[in-house]
């Protein structure tokens, strides 16, 4: 009996034992579980302000300070709004945060100040601009097929160099003229050529400034939504890496393009849709 | 001009007396943030638009401002009609026999 009364006290002592630990386990649990979620709202309510931080990084410094006060103060109007429902605020700003994150290379293009404003005053008080007759001549005999692009892309080299030794020689983009001859009289398989061969001689810059001269919209009806399957087409085949950090910069490029060739420009970039054969001669 | 930079112009246009901020236009337009913000950034530079800080408010204090746009008044008119010319060109446009891939410069498929 004696032994029985002891077992049951052993018993019970065991259960109070178990049952206290239970307790503060599951205290401790709820706790941590609270500080945890606690710890995760506040860091997941930073992501987009962070977001917006890397968005700012891509604009020019100029005008950085300015576009991270007017995004941050919407994203605090944003995050102020939808008190009851937390989740959707989130989504709402991280969207937000997002979409100015994948745009900002071109708002800081918006935003970024003329980078030679003294040679449209130049030329408003009739300076001459730089003049460059082999330029034109390259291209016409390019255009024809006499000469390669490669030829064309050292001439553009030599102005670079001569641009960069010359005291004060800055003050003058003596691309333009090829630039200007180049937009006028090139195809696009020629064009893009031409930008490969600027490309292959380091004149990344420049081949760049090229493809967006040629893709601008006051020349909107020489261009075709084929022409950006042509470069697209030659770019994939010659460097796929350097179709994949084009397209974002093509997109940009055609922004003022109508609404029909911008659409149809859109489904290639999107499906890899390839025109047919002719519109790539 | 595109037809988002359009909607955007007209929804200052139906109100042109009324600066509005960016997720505002946002959320009227439905266009996402990154293209208004692009937008809003050309037009601002082409003068149509006039971007202004929002008043501080002392409740707010230390809080950054909204920037308010609000649409030219010098510009209203013009910008009303070149807002019209791009419907007249679509209802005098012939429509195309074959839509998609055309020989580039051209125009014909």
């Amino acid at each position: 009996m004696v032994l029985l009364t002891w077992a049951l006290v052993l018993l019970t002592v065991v259960l109070v034992a178990l049952t206290v630990v239970l307790v503060v386990l599951t205290l401790v649990m709820l706790t941590v579980g609270r500080l945890s979620e606690e710890e995760a709202r506040a860091r997941l309510e930073r992501l987009p302000g962070a977001i917006i931080g890397l968005a700012a990084r891509r604009l020019p410094e100029a005008a950085r300070a300015d576009r991270k006060s007017e995004w941050d103060a919407e994203l605090q109007g944003i995050l102020a709004g939808n008190k009851d429902y937390p989740v959707t605020r989130l989504f709402e700003a991280t969207r937000f945060a997002l979409g100015l994150l994948c745009r900002a290379g071109a708002i800081g293009l918006t935003d970024a100040p003329k980078a030679r404003p003294w040679l449209s005053l130049a030329s408003s008080l009739g300076v001459p601009r730089f003049r460059d007759p082999q330029a034109e001549e390259l291209v016409t005999a390019l255009r024809a097929g006499r000469v390669e692009a490669r030829m064309v892309a050292e001439h553009a080299m030599a102005m670079v160099e001569a641009e960069a030794a010359s005291v004060g020689g800055r003050r003058l983009d003596r691309l333009a003229p090829l630039r200007a001859a180049a937009v006028d009289g090139l195809s696009a398989a020629q064009v893009t050529e031409l930008v490969l061969s600027m490309w292959d001689a380091c004149l990344y810059a420049q081949g760049r400034r090229l493809l967006w001269a040629w893709l601008q919209p006051e020349r909107i009806c020489k261009r075709q939504p084929g022409d950006v399957a042509v470069i697209k087409r030659l770019l994939s085949e010659h460097c796929p890496d350097k179709w994949t950090q084009t397209a974002p910069f093509v997109r940009d490029a055609i922004d003022n393009w109508s609404l029909d060739h911008k659409q149809a420009v859109e489904r290639m970039l999107r499906h890899g849709q390839e025109p047919p054969p002719s519109a790539a001669s | 001009m595109t037809a988002a930079m359009a909607v955007v112009l007209r929804l200052f246009l139906n109100e042109p007396g009324k600066p509005r901020y960016g997720y505002d236009v946002m959320c009227a337009t439905g266009i996402g943030s990154g293209k208004l913000y692009l937008i809003l950034a050309r037009l601002s530079k082409m003068e149509w638009l006039i971007r202004d800080r929002e008043p501080s408010q002392p409740a707010h204090e230390g809080t950054s401002e909204r920037c308010l746009y609000r649409i030219n008044p010098s510009c209203a008119a013009a910008i009303r009609q070149r807002l019209a010319e791009p419907a007249r060109q679509v209802q005098q446009r012939p429509v195309p026999a074959t839509r998609g891939w055309l020989v580039p410069g051209t125009g014909q498929a």
